[in-house]
């Protein structure tokens, strides 16, 4: 190994090595990347949505931007009514009581949630793809939604300024994905199938595949108005300008826009309601007593289900409304 | 543009190493070096064209000024004048675009008022080209550099490699290089010790400090949310960051000395293994090395440095450092990180005096311990989001009571098990902040830091930067030369970081600065 080279020699010897070694690192990295994550839900209908895996963090967004997940963007399109929000809309809006009220009223829903993500990436991904809904859900927990320095997360930003490396990011991703489907059963290497925290999605409707995490139960009781998020005070006008925009936008693409609030620890429906009433937009809030969280912040799967089922009874009213537009 | 990231390093630098040495060599070298002028430019603009104007504005009114002083009568009042004026227009942008909203929110902090809300965003690098050019203006006085020519002036002030987070270079090093760089014959020695360079940096950036990070990040985040973090995980973090901070830092300055290297140029070395040191002193003889000198040459020795006495010494020390938080950063972070090095070197000085009188010598493994327990503990404050969430960290990291342990380890460790548990040590998994895992990564680090040489040693007999000699770079035995082991080696820490760079792309932590 100390044969001598010329250092021109050196220099093109370095390039070509390190070109021929990149597939097979990109496999290293997407076993090593996925690998603290939990292998045990794959199937034709779902892909791994978000793993709390040090390296691997979220896939949805690239998912349904890029897209890595065509199927699953083919269905968004294909949705009359899509639910967007953050992760409380998404644990939320992911039980039965969505498919049932699809079912009666023949308008297909898509559960769009995307953790902690604000409007300005859903705007993005509405025009990118020519999404044109009946009807759009907005979960507001409080202000973050439409306030855009907290609203719009890195890897957001990451998907709308930098679309190239993001491509391989999410490939490499998506490639993880294929090799623990592949490799993982319950004698799987440890290293690469692990138990770790991880919430797996639907293609088909968008719904959050977490009743499998062994900490979700019906835990915690809700407090019913915390106190106003900070934000609210110094950023109003910047909010509701913000949430204007928006909701013109939609209209311009023909799509009749609804506020909600989801109960949870740190959320306002009382600013969500005044965003509601500042931009002329339905509000839609279930009031459930016995509502509970797994986490102190998104709804268990039961009172999800409960949520749901009421707002889905509470929005017919305005499905109407909106059809006879 | 970052030098970690793909669109640098597939496209841009290919294109500008093409671009230049094929102008360079078909016998065009003004070209060469306009075109370098124009990549560098384009590489500036890339983050956000309009300081470009800025950058602009800079380098031209520099440029005046020093032919100004050179005009003026040496010795005169109105030299004097004219670099004074240059220097302070130059500290005032600085003021201005830096630390106005830091200054604002003392003022109304103090008055009570409601603090405006501002809209000045940071110009990427203009801490690094302010100080670049102020040193400029102050050689041209001192008659060390001469008045330069537009575009060799232009090109030294935004050369890529160096402009946005340093080396802080000297004139007369950098700008007697480039006509040189345009005429001699192609260099293959430089360009395989330059790309060696680029790959060693690339990879302590990518495949060491980002995955650091992954380690810091959430201690941090619960020192600012106010939520418990226990002792190993204060410590396990607070140690990540030191590494982060270390290899992100040495990356990016071995990827500068890298690329200059492809253009045929030599930069002085910026990081020559600090956590090395055994004192404070020595510390910073290692650290960042350039705007150490330059903190010395123009502000240390100006506020008298030690030639007026003790007092005066310690004085000049601490308001040297105090500034040298400041630049970091406006906040009050860097300014108690900065003060506290200050004390920190003043007790060192005082130290060396008592030594030396009485004839005692400490073993340097208990001097190593001490100056990296200090830079560890002071690298807290110089992380955290603000001094509350300082005061939490290192809270935790003097609460030895108060213990979490991943339940995984409980079953291997025996009958230590109830002695943890009888301290007061709990088997947890509710956010653990220190695993197995992040045991053998701080033990990989410990090894790279402590007992490796560093790139330059390995390099030294080509050598890779400016002065070597003065640092007294020793050469390694395992000397890198052209031949096939360390091409296998370094073609791996290309390969994997170039990956690196495409699956995670992060900033280095010093273009804040």
């Amino acid at each position: 190994m100390n044969i001598l080279v010329s250092p021109r020699q050196y220099v093109w010897a370095v390039i070509g090595l390190a070109i021929v070694l990149l597939p097979f690192f990109t496999v290293f990295e997407a076993a090593r990347r996925i690998g603290d994550c939990d292998a045990s839900q794959y199937s034709d209908d779902n892909f791994l949505n978000y793993c709390w895996g040090r390296l691997y963090g979220g896939y949805e967004k690239g998912a349904y931007f890029l897209p890595t997940e065509p199927a699953a963007l083919a269905a968004v399109k294909a949705a009359s009514l899509l639910i967007i929000g953050d992760s409380r809309a998404g644990y939320a809006f992911s039980n039965d009581a969505l498919d049932q009220f699809s079912k009666e009223t023949g308008l297909a829903h898509y559960n769009l949630a995307f953790a902690g993500e604000g409007n300005r990436f859903i705007e993005r991904l509405i025009d990118r793809h020519g999404l044109k809904p009946k009807m759009v859900i907005i979960n507001l927990d409080g202000i973050e939604f439409f306030d855009q320095p907290r609203g719009t997360m890195q890897d957001a930003s990451e998907l709308m300024t930098r679309e190239l490396p993001s491509w391989v990011q999410y490939r490499v991703k998506q490639l993880g994905q294929k090799i623990q489907r592949r490799f993982c059963h319950p004698a799987g290497p440890s290293f690469l199938c692990s138990k770790g925290d991880t919430v797996y999605r639907k293609v088909s409707n968008g719904h959050w595949l977490f009743q499998h995490r062994p900490h979700v139960a019906e835990r915690y009781d809700i407090i019913a108005e915390p106190s106003l998020p900070p934000q609210w005070a110094t950023r109003r006008e910047a909010i509701l300008e913000e949430a204007r925009l928006f909701v013109e936008h939609m209209k311009r693409l023909g799509t009749c826009v609804v506020f909600t609030n989801i109960p949870g620890e740190d959320t306002s429906p009382s600013v969500a309601k005044a965003q509601a009433d500042a931009v002329g937009v339905p509000f839609v809030l279930p009031e459930l007593s016995g509502l509970r969280t797994f986490d102190h912040s998104h709804l268990a799967p039961v009172s999800g289900q409960r949520f749901a089922a009421e707002f889905v009874r509470l929005l017919r009213p305005y499905i109407a409304q909106c059809s006879s537009r | 543009m970052l030098f970690n990231s793909p669109e640098f390093i597939f496209i841009f630098l290919p294109a500008v190493l093409l671009l230049f040495h094929g102008l360079r060599v078909g016998g065009r070298p003004v070209a060469a070096l306009w075109a370098l002028l124009v990549a560098s430019t384009f590489f500036y603009g890339w983050w956000n064209p309009v300081y470009l104007a800025l950058i602009g504005l800079s380098i031209v009114g520099n440029l005046a000024v020093s032919g100004l002083i050179a005009a003026a009568p040496k010795g005169s009042v109105t030299r004097k004048a004219i670099v004074t004026s240059g220097v302070a227009a130059n500290l005032l942008v600085l003021a201005y675009f830096k630390y106005i909203g830091f200054l604002l929110s003392i003022v109304t902090g103090i008055s009570g008022t409601e603090s405006p809300e501002l809209h000045v965003a940071l110009p990427l690098a203009i801490s690094f080209f302010t100080f670049t050019q102020i040193s400029y203006l102050l050689d041209v006085h001192a008659e060390r550099t001469k008045v330069d020519n537009p575009l060799s002036y232009a090109l030294f002030v935004v050369f890529f490699p160096h402009l946005i987070a340093g080396p802080i270079v000297h004139h007369r090093e950098l700008a007697e290089q480039f006509v040189p760089a345009t005429h001699k014959p192609m260099d293959w020695n430089d360009f395989a010790v330059g790309m060696t360079l680029f790959a060693g940096g690339l990879f302590k950036k990518v495949a060491i400090a980002d995955y650091a990070s992954t380690f810091v990040g959430p201690v941090y985040l619960n020192a600012t949310l106010g939520r418990p973090i226990d002792f190993i995980g204060a410590w396990g973090g607070a140690l990540a960051y030191s590494f982060q901070l270390y290899f992100d830092f040495s990356g990016y300055s071995d990827m500068a000395l890298g690329l200059a290297l492809l253009f045929g140029i030599r930069l002085p070395i910026n990081f020559l293994s600090p956590y090395k040191a055994a004192s404070l002193i020595d510390f910073w003889r290692r650290w960042h090395i350039t705007l150490s000198q330059f903190l010395r040459d123009y502000l240390y020795v100006p506020l008298g440095g030690n030639r007026h006495g003790r007092a005066r010494e310690l004085f000049a020390v601490t308001v040297t450092m105090f500034l040298g938080g400041l630049w970091h950063g406006a906040g009050w972070t860097f300014v108690l990180w900065g003060l506290g090095h200050g004390v920190l070197l003043i007790v060192n000085h005082l130290w060396r005096v008592v030594a030396n009188r009485r004839a005692i010598r400490l073993p340097s493994i208990v001097g190593w311990a001490l100056t990296f327990l200090a830079v560890t503990v002071l690298w807290v404050v110089f992380r955290a989001s603000d001094l509350t969430a300082a005061g939490n960290m290192l809270r935790a990291m003097a609460d030895p009571r108060h213990v979490l342990i991943p339940t995984a380890l409980e079953a291997h460790m025996g009958a230590f098990s109830d002695v943890f548990k009888y301290w007061g040590w709990r088997f947890d998994d509710n956010r653990p902040f220190f695993s197995v895992q992040q045991m053998v990564f701080l033990s990989g680090c410990f090894f790279i830091v402590l007992a490796l040489p560093n790139l330059y040693e390995f390099l030294a007999g080509f050598r890779p930067a400016l002065e070597t000699e003065k640092f007294a770079v020793k050469a390694s035995r395992m000397m890198w030369r052209p031949s096939l082991a360390w091409l296998v080696l370094f073609a791996v820490m290309l390969s994997y970081a170039s990956l690196g760079t495409m699956i995670t792309a992060s900033e280095f932590l010093y273009f804040r600065f």
